[in-house]
């Protein structure tokens, strides 16, 4: 049998919160391969965030462990680059530096980190504003500048955090096919946290909806929308089109059903105490 | 103005011009036109009072009187000694603390904002310092390091110390949590994580905490100076007096007051070339 790309083994996350002990996650196992594009989708407090600032380092499980190719995570690490809901980018350095900041500490020499620098601002589209100051970008500008400087660091894997959701609907649309396309020309393996299930389910080859109270998986479903708008012509036309199809409603509202149903009923009291 | 709509409407949506007066309110420079109106009006109201001889010269003298007093002193000199060498003397000193208090102060700062511990060991001094008069140790510091720069250079130091401190902790505490973790993310970790992250993000926290500083020990500088001294812009103020020569108090002081002008916005000039993106971010 060999070793899954990743993979998060019984995981339990505990956590003080005053005097009352919160149950962030329970017995979530989850198995990724390489060149995955996951989706992560659930209600606030549904441990996503969590899940995904696991898979980075950032957390340790109190039970259970979370291996990249079957090393266990320890901290957080150039392989597995993060992308914040909001950019994150370094105000005193050029669009160019901080895309530059990934291979520049780890030593890669200045024409090889150039090359790779410009190549993944020409992927983003921002080329012409290498020399600008992140501060001179629109919001939208500044987290492609965040997703072209994760992508630069050559980590296996992207984790991206509600990436688009501080954006208005339209560049929202735009981002998400400009996603697609990087990735089917990275191949990178993506996990993507966000409460847009309609994002979820255009962008991702699988969906997973986890459910608060405490986190858990409740669902794991993998969809195919995301492979025919690459073999489309990738407009906002047909990715509208695609997301007005039955066939796309009936994905989503299947995942809704699973969110809104595990939601249901309320038990308020019965969560995290343990 | 349709009268359909409600008078509420019609001031705040209807008016394009309230936004841009709230901008320039808030967001604008002051207008400069007006600022020098109001000084060249101050200076004839001043140069009214004193040509009406509403005021003796020994309390208010006229704007010729200082002039010639700054003139007197700057060329002939007070009591052996010209203005230029107060000036000088005053700068050095306060060069001296201040920069001693940017040296110490800035990696301690630092240090307390990243460690817990160190902050726990340090912080009871540097709460009991900073709301210390300085003025209410001097003498003890005379008593200490004599009558002479070194003790003044301390004073100035000590009085800078805690604000730099003070300020650079509270810049590194404020990092970004969420720009940190990207970081790290991308493999920045250690003394890399501090100098392509932390301590950039620190610099307009630091600058702040200078450019306090800078008007802290300047301020302390001359009021030690007027304590016990034998030269600086303080010593002169303080000797000129008590020989009730008024004009030559006033030249000290504006000359004093332009210093203190000069070097603020030397820090914010210098803000301004190291944290471009301060407030744009």
């Amino acid at each position: 049998m060999t070793t899954p790309f990743l993979e998060a083994k019984q995981i339990g996350v505990w956590y003080r919160s005053g005097s009352q002990v919160v149950n962030a996650l329970r017995s979530v196992n989850l198995t990724i391969n390489e060149g995955d594009f996951v989706c992560l989708v659930g209600p606030s407090g549904c441990g996503k965030t969590t899940l995904l600032h696991l898979i980075a380092g950032f957390l340790q499980p109190s039970k259970g462990d979370v291996l990249l190719k079957g090393r266990r995570i320890g901290g957080p690490g150039s392989d597995r680059a993060v992308v914040m809901q909001h950019p994150t980018l370094m105000p005193w350095m050029t669009v160019y530096q901080n895309v530059e900041i990934g291979p520049r500490t780890r030593g890669v020499s200045v024409p090889e980190r150039r090359e790779t620098v410009e190549h993944y601002l020409k992927l983003v589209g921002l080329s012409e504003f290498a020399q600008r100051h992140p501060y001179e970008l629109s919001g939208g500008m500044q987290q492609r500048v965040a997703v072209a400087r994760a992508l630069a660091n050559d980590s296996q894997v992207v984790l991206m955090d509600e990436p688009f959701g501080a954006l208005d609907a339209l560049t929202r649309e735009t981002m998400q096919l400009e996603l697609l396309r990087i990735w089917s020309l990275t191949g990178k393996t993506i996990i993507f946290v966000t409460h847009d299930v309609e994002e979820a389910v255009a962008c991702g080859t699988r969906v997973i909806v986890m459910t608060p109270r405490p986190g858990r998986i409740v669902m794991d479903r993998p969809v195919e929308f995301s492979r025919s708008l690459l073999t489309d012509k990738r407009s906002m036309t047909s990715l509208r089109a695609v997301k007005s199809t039955s066939a796309f409603v009936a994905v989503r509202e299947e995942l809704m059903g699973s969110i809104l149903g595990s939601a249901d009923p309320p038990s308020p009291l019965a969560s995290g105490v343990h | 103005m349709s009268a359909v709509l409600p008078s509420i409407a019609t001031t705040t949506d209807d008016d394009p011009g309230v936004e841009a007066r709230m901008l320039q309110h808030y967001a604008g420079s002051r207008n400069w036109t007006i600022s020098l109106a109001s000084v060249v009006v101050g200076l004839c109201i001043w140069q009214a009072v004193t040509a009406f001889g509403i005021l003796s010269p020994a309390l208010l003298p006229s704007i010729s009187q200082v002039f010639h007093a700054g003139l007197m002193v700057a060329t002939e000199g007070f009591q052996g000694v010209t203005l230029l060498d107060d000036v000088a003397i005053s700068l050095l000193r306060v060069g001296g603390g201040f920069l001693m208090a940017v040296l110490v102060g800035v990696p301690l700062g630092l240090w307390i904002g990243t460690s817990r511990f160190v902050e726990s060991v340090l912080d009871p001094y540097i709460q009991f310092l900073r709301p210390l008069p300085p003025l209410g140790y001097y003498t003890l510091l005379i008593v200490w390091f004599g009558i002479g720069d070194t003790s003044k250079v301390v004073l100035l130091f000590l009085t800078g110390l805690p604000i730099i401190v003070v300020s650079s902790a509270a810049g590194v505490r404020s990092v970004d949590r969420d720009l940190l973790l990207a970081t790290s993310s991308l493999g920045l970790k250690g003394f890399k994580l501090f100098r392509f992250v932390v301590f950039p993000s620190c610099l307009p926290a630091i600058l702040t905490g200078m450019r306090l500083a800078l008007g802290a020990t300047f301020g302390s500088l001359v009021a030690a100076e007027l304590i016990a001294a034998e030269s600086g812009l303080g010593w002169l103020i303080l000797t000129a007096s008590n020989y009730v020569r008024t004009s030559i108090v006033f030249a000290g002081i504006i000359v004093i007051g332009v210093i203190a002008l000069v070097l603020d916005h030397g820090v914010v000039l210098i803000g301004r070339k190291l944290v471009p993106w301060a407030g744009k971010a």
